[in-house]
């Protein structure tokens, strides 16, 4: 009973320390180039909603373009 | 959202299509600025005011280069202003220094513990090289852009972007391996 007991113990440990393993060697990256690694940080950088929102409310603020004469023109036509 | 190409009349664009140029261009446009200046808040700033700044400014557009590629010159013109003395900050002696005193071998792959850690890793390393290599290292990694594009962005010959771009991979390596201890 107790050697049961202790086999599951093991076996339960090395299953945990298998995931533990697997888990760092996801985590840990290696990249051959800088610009392999620029590229995967720039994967994950993703800009502030903030700023769309802010364009957004500027541009509604943007006057009109003054257009030219042959803009006019086409637009009467 | 349909993807707004190269040979495209953007003088026509109010304020709802610009929003499609914003979608489709932010994140290489903040990504750029974001790394350069090394200041989340600035990086909004700039990136709000690139995008103005090319609404206000696209009846120039004449189709020469990408839309892609005219942002980025705007962005970097931009950055430029934003950091002032650009030339005094380019600093190549500084980065000859780095190449100088380098122990550790620069052909080891880069290696980091977790991806959540890599862009402060990432960031610190590029705010100890010179503006110059920092620039050329990050419109490389953008694969849309060719040498000769990089070229014309940064006002210089392909082959002194190769040297440059050269020297440039082996002082952020050489800087970022030292992160390591």
């Amino acid at each position: 009973m107790k050697l049961n007991v202790k086999q599951e113990h093991s076996q339960e440990q090395l299953q945990v320390e298998g995931q533990e393993q697997t888990a760092r060697e996801h985590i840990r990256q290696e990249f051959q180039s800088v610009e392999e690694m620029l590229r995967a940080d720039a994967r994950q950088v993703i800009p502030p909603d903030g700023i769309a929102r802010r364009l957004k409310q500027t541009l509604a603020t943007e006057p009109n373009p003054v257009q030219r004469w042959w803009q006019r023109l086409r637009n009467k036509l | 959202m349909t993807p707004v190409t190269g040979n495209i009349n953007l003088s026509g664009f109010g304020p709802e299509q610009w929003s499609d140029i914003y979608r489709q261009f932010a994140r290489p446009i903040y990504y750029l600025v974001l790394r350069l200046l090394g200041n989340v808040s600035q990086a909004e700033d700039a990136t709000h005011d690139v995008f103005l700044k090319a609404y206000r400014a696209r009846d120039q557009f004449k189709g020469k280069s990408s839309i892609k590629t005219w942002l980025y010159q705007i962005a970097l013109n931009h950055c430029r202003t934003m950091m002032q003395s650009w030339h005094s900050r380019n600093m190549v002696t500084n980065a000859d220094d780095v190449l100088a005193t380098a122990l550790a071998p620069f052909e080891k792959p880069l290696r980091v513990l977790m991806l959540k850690e890599l862009g402060q890793r990432i960031q610190r390393t590029l705010d100890t090289l010179p503006v110059e290599y920092r620039l050329l290292l990050l419109l490389v990694a953008d694969e849309e852009l060719s040498y000769d594009e990089v070229a014309r962005l940064t006002d210089q010959a392909v082959d002194a972007v190769r040297g440059k771009l050269y020297r440039a991979r082996k002082a952020f390596t050489i800087e970022f391996h030292k992160q390591e201890g």
